[in-house]
């Protein structure tokens, strides 16, 4: 059945099938998510009645305003080009890249960074859209977690930080690259496709570019094609906007209660700084390219270089924001166990440095 | 009735995704017109809120195109939610403007008493765009250029840290530095040696003149100023409180 029933502007491109690939209202939770998304706005919406009066309440606040404002604008352009993708690039192509059951890959997938340059909030709804266009798991989850780190924009703001110390950046940008492509093939292993990605990633079909054609048989013009990627974008973003959202608050909660002083006692050590590096790596959040400049601050803490380039490494593959975003492609356990190797891949890749 | 009812749920669920779009239109518009942003993020940043701004108001122009189709879609709880959650940033944007870190964001980021002058030693000497000039300091130039200023009698601006057993001789003066946004910011103090007045609370934004000194204490360079004057002034507007890289 393909009734024709959406117009944009005078035209109408999209059959009745096609809808369901990019209406956010199709996007349905499930009812744990509902319950667990009603809480959260309860609970937020009953923190700002009884203690928007206290100062621990404006430091949450403000760094949780603070985190949305910043990722707000890369999520805004990931979501733009997922739906560019999702328009522009037929699945044949993408799969013509990257074929599935290829070992090679996932070192495609984790330098991909290189080409789109994109930051960790950006990056999720881009890889849901190429799991959507048939890439295979390696390479996304190389390029979900290498994307982040092996791009110039990283790379510059790693050598302003560390005032053009290109060891430091050298060694950032290739054990960032080794860390994505060993979970990529890892995870890959472990898990086949539809055990690791929610059903709903694949529930969307991809009939875009199969409808993109004209009453009279003819392929859409330009103009229709970019209107329709950015419709593509603005339910990507409505649908996904509240995983940022929920872990920008939870890390903000963190950073408001949780003393630092409390870890310096032990940064002098070398495996333990390593470790702590990485615990505050996941619980600031910060943007992959801001973080060098906190590291680097931490040079006047004698903290070594390796627990360092921890933080750096770590924290755009894996924070709280990342980990909640990360819900929305992948399953639970699929999660977990990127989490611990994640984990386990940092630190072993660095305590030997 | 009950479809009325219906009818209505499901125009105010189409018009949701829109309205979204439109609150943050117009938060961006209100964060750039001002300079409000500068209360929240690094100023260099404004090409990143034209940016966002720019994606919002296309996707607005997106979700009206769409408007009609919504329409034959029933209420959906779901959607609901969705809105509420990305409504939460701008309810916290507009009830928290004209807060900013302080005191107690100060205790929970600072490392150790002698971060103020060990800090010269890394690399935020080397951070770009902080000109060291002769007759206005910041705190920020204590910090950076600390070895300059040894003995030197400066006048800096910034809040009063009096620590949980309040010191009667002495007390912090401290900022926050930020390289991209608040949640990256850096706490930086001196330590300003002066019969504190007992009225002085946590969070006053204070004047201290006085002779400012770099010295070895345990091994730690400590930076402070022995001041001899103390004036309060009026709390600078939340864009003016940072000091940015």
């Amino acid at each position: 059945m393909r009734l024709k029933i959406f117009s944009l502007e005078k035209k109408k491109y999209l059959t009745e099938s096609s809808i369901g690939s990019h209406d956010p209202f199709q996007h349905k939770s499930s009812k744990k998510t509902l319950a667990v998304q009603l809480l959260f706005v309860l609970l937020v919406l009953g923190l700002l009645v009884f203690f928007r009066d206290r100062a621990q309440f404006h430091t949450l606040g403000i760094i949780f305003v603070s985190i949305v404002l910043e990722a707000l604008p890369f999520m805004l352009l990931g979501t733009l080009v997922g739906g560019f993708i999702e328009v522009f690039i037929p699945r044949e192509k993408i799969t013509r890249w990257l074929p599935e059951g290829r070992w090679w890959t996932v070192f495609v997938g984790a330098g991909l960074g290189l080409i789109f340059p994109v930051c960790e909030c950006a990056i999720v709804p881009v890889v849901r859209r190429l799991l959507q266009k048939g890439v295979p798991l390696s390479a996304a989850i190389a390029f979900l977690l290498g994307g982040p780190i092996v791009n110039p924009l990283v790379a510059a703001s790693t050598a302003v930080a560390y005032f053009a110390d290109w060891s430091v950046v050298i060694r950032r940008m290739i054990f960032g690259y080794i860390v994505a492509v060993a979970v990529g093939f890892l995870i890959d292993l472990i898990f086949t496709k539809v055990k690791a990605i929610r059903s709903e990633v694949f529930s969307a079909k991809d009939y875009l570019c199969d409808a993109m054609i004209s009453d009279h048989g003819k392929p859409a013009a330009l103009g229709e094609k970019i209107g329709l990627a950015v419709s593509h974008a603005a339910e990507d973003f409505f649908d996904i906007g509240r995983f940022l959202v929920i872990g920008a608050f939870i890390a903000a909660v963190l950073q408001t209660l949780v003393p630092r002083q409390l870890l310096a006692s032990v940064l002098n050590t070398p495996a333990l700084s390593i470790l702590i590096m990485m615990l505050m790596a996941v619980v600031l959040n910060l943007c992959s390219e801001a973080d060098a400049f906190v590291a680097a601050s931490f040079r006047s803490s004698l903290v070594p270089i390796s627990a360092q380039l921890a933080f750096m490494i770590l924290g755009p593959m894996l924070d709280i924001k990342l980990i909640i975003m990360y819900l929305k492609i992948l399953r639970v356990r699929a999660i977990a166990t990127l989490a611990l190797l994640t984990f386990l891949a940092v630190f072993l890749s660095t305590v030997f440095m | 009735m009950k479809a009325k009812f219906k009818r209505s749920a499901a125009f105010l669920t189409a018009c949701l995704p829109a309205f979204i779009f439109i609150t943050w239109l117009n938060a961006y518009y209100w964060l750039l017109k001002g300079g409000h942003y500068q209360a929240f993020i690094q100023p260099k940043l404004w090409p990143l809120l034209i940016l966002a701004m720019m994606l919002i108001l296309a996707y607005t122009a997106a979700c009206i195109s769409q408007f009609s189709l919504k329409l034959k879609i029933p209420f959906q709880i779901d959607v609901w939610l969705k809105a509420a959650t990305l409504f939460l940033p701008v309810l916290f944007l507009w009830t928290n403007y004209g807060q900013s870190l302080g005191s107690d964001a100060f205790a929970k980021r600072v490392f150790n008493s002698s971060q103020s002058a060990a800090i010269q030693d890394t690399s935020f000497k080397v951070l770009p765009a902080r000109v060291f000039s002769e007759n206005s300091k910041t705190l920020l130039d204590l910090i950076l250029y600390a070895e300059k200023i040894h003995g030197r009698r400066v006048a800096v601006e910034g809040m009063v840290y009096r620590g949980a057993k309040g010191d009667k001789n002495s007390f912090k003066l401290f900022r926050f530095a930020v390289v991209c946004c608040a949640a990256d910011a850096l706490p930086f103090s001196v330590m300003v040696k002066t019969a504190t007045p007992k009225d002085l609370q946590n969070d006053a934004w204070v004047r201290v003149e006085g002779l400012f000194n770099v010295e070895t204490i345990n091994d730690k360079q400590v930076s402070s100023i022995t001041a001899d004057k103390i004036l309060p002034i009026s709390t600078p507007p939340p864009e003016k409180r940072y000091m940015f890289f």
